[in-house]
């Protein structure tokens, strides 16, 4: 394992130290150590059902580990309480996986929404930035339609709007690909490029398409049987002997996923 | 035994699970978190959304106990009192009781099924990532809607149930007119209309409490949803039957009626 997990430092905005969680009798993250830096692009990769979401709600305070200690921005978030926790998240954009537009919205308010909670009053403004998160995706003139008038990409390209719409520090993705055609794959991760060059972010990128994370990852923690199995650059990815890495990217099953072993069962 | 034991402390859980969402509805409102915006939404969509199921409920539970009445106390000559019985009936029982119970199936099933679709396809969670606190931007306007309307709801219930009664026994029945307002005027006092109101402001906190309760807690796609919306009315039409018994006997009691 390529791993530069030291302690915290200025660069960091987000730090796990120890993180352990478990749901009910099922342990799914036993003890994560990542500090991620301020203007990079993680990837988080791993097979379904891993915990990599876990990862993204520990960063936002929607799940508490039951060890350990999550940092975003310096601050300790482990104990902090729904109230206290608003002005950090406030500085996080998350795309979740299937859009969590609101329904009861056409596209302008929901891309409005997080201004409005931001107390911007301004309406001029709100149309501009509104206006101006949803050119960078494409669907500026898509503005009065529902959500439920829109494909599944173009949902997703919605929410991602919405998610930058404040010009928060850091980005969460939670499986922006998962579902999508090529096409509509290529689109979104052009557009976490995009984000990444334009508004310098922290990005954590939860997938489990490979050649996704290929693209857009400066690194890649790939996460297994609640541990992080490895944390390099894709490059040093292709290059790992590690075995359970390579069968992942060989796509080829392994332990408890294997025909042999799901036969025995 | 065993179970039972569980069971009971599953109950107990429960109630304390909906004593901290009070708790935590009251500490909004008082640190004024409150939207207006959607709570005006919300006072329209529960009480002029329910304008037609209550008046229906109003004048045909009035219309239905009148007729009893005059067919009960016929038979002792005294069929002119009817309208007093129905009156006091409808402020202190009848009304409360099943505009509740018409409030749960129609306002707190919509509130369960929208939050819990808002649950399960993650809608929640993005307030929560947005830095909105659920219970502020879904619960205080719903349940201030809820607690301002049903009030209104049960008086109008009362109206059309008197009414109502009114039209069955003088105009089918020829009791004289006279008579049947002044028995109405004379046992129907500001006390029993107060009682319906107490028991509609707490009905309707019972029907949002449970309602919003089940739906943030709701899990399991849209099977889940559903099951959330059925125990929701379940729950709270059970809590609205029960209580209403020992509301009686406490309001009697202070109300001194």
């Amino acid at each position: 394992m390529s791993s530069d997990q030291s302690m915290t430092t200025e660069d960091d905005y987000i730090a796990f130290e120890g993180v352990r969680k478990s749901f009910g009798e099922q342990p799914v993250l036993r003890g994560i150590d990542l500090n991620i830096h301020r203007d990079e692009t993680l990837v988080v990769l791993g097979a379904s059902g891993g915990g990599k979401s876990v990862i993204l709600r520990h960063i936002l305070g929607l799940e508490k580990p039951d060890e350990g200690t999550v940092r975003v921005d310096g601050a300790n978030i482990t104990h902090l309480g729904e109230r206290q926790l608003a002005p950090m998240r406030r500085n996080i954009g998350v795309l979740f996986q299937n859009g969590a537009l609101f329904d009861s919205m056409n596209v302008f308010h929901n891309v409005a929404f997080p201004l409005r909670e931001a107390k911007v009053r301004d309406k001029d403004e709100i149309v501009t930035r509104v206006r101006n998160s949803l050119d960078v995706v494409g669907l500026a003139d898509q503005m009065e339609k529902m959500p439920s008038n829109l494909s599944g990409g173009m949902r997703k390209r919605v929410a991602l709007a919405r998610a930058i719409v404040s010009r928060p520090h850091c980005v969460l993705y939670d499986e922006p690909t998962a579902g999508l055609d090529p096409v509509a794959t290529t689109t979104i991760d052009e557009l976490i490029l995009r984000l990444q060059r334009d508004y310098e972010v922290c990005s954590v990128v939860v997938t489990h398409h490979l050649e996704s994370a290929r693209r857009i990852a400066g690194r890649i923690a790939f996460l297994h049987e609640g541990t992080i199995r490895f944390l390099g650059t894709p490059a040093e990815l292709d290059t790992s002997e590690d075995p359970v890495v390579q069968n992942f990217i060989a796509g080829r099953a392994t332990g408890a996923d294997s025909g042999d072993e799901i036969a025995k069962n | 035994m065993r179970q039972l034991g569980r069971a009971f402390l599953r109950f107990l859980r429960y109630l304390g699970q909906l004593a901290g969402l009070v708790v935590e509805v009251a500490c909004a409102v008082a640190k004024g978190k409150i939207r207006w915006k959607l709570l005006s939404r919300q006072i329209f969509l529960a009480g002029v959304g329910s304008q037609a199921v209550i008046i229906v409920t109003g004048a045909f539970t009035g219309a239905v106990f009148g007729a009893q009445m005059y067919f009960q106390f016929a038979r002792f000559g005294v069929e002119s009192i009817g309208g007093a019985v129905v009156s006091i009936a409808m402020c202190r029982e009848l009304a409360p009781v099943l505009v509740g119970l018409m409030v749960a199936g129609r306002v707190g099933a919509a509130i369960t099924a929208e939050i819990g679709s808002m649950k399960v396809t993650e809608q929640i969670d993005a307030l929560r990532s947005m830095g909105v606190h659920p219970v502020d931007y879904l619960v205080v306007p719903r349940a201030l809607a809820l607690m301002i309307s049903m009030p209104f709801l049960i008086a109008e219930a009362i109206i059309f149930g008197v009414l109502a009664s009114w039209i069955v026994t003088v105009y089918h029945f020829q009791v004289p007119e006279a008579y049947y307002w002044k028995w109405v005027e004379r046992w129907t006092e500001g006390k029993d209309f107060a009682f319906g109101m107490i028991k509609g402001f707490i009905n309707g906190a019972i029907i949002v409490v449970v309602s919003c309760h089940c739906g943030l807690n709701a899990s399991g796609g849209a099977t889940g949803v559903g099951k959330s919306t059925t125990k929701s009315v379940v729950i709270a039409s059970l809590i609205i039957l029960v209580l209403n018994f020992f509301l009686t006997l406490i309001l009697t009691q202070f109300l001194r009626v």
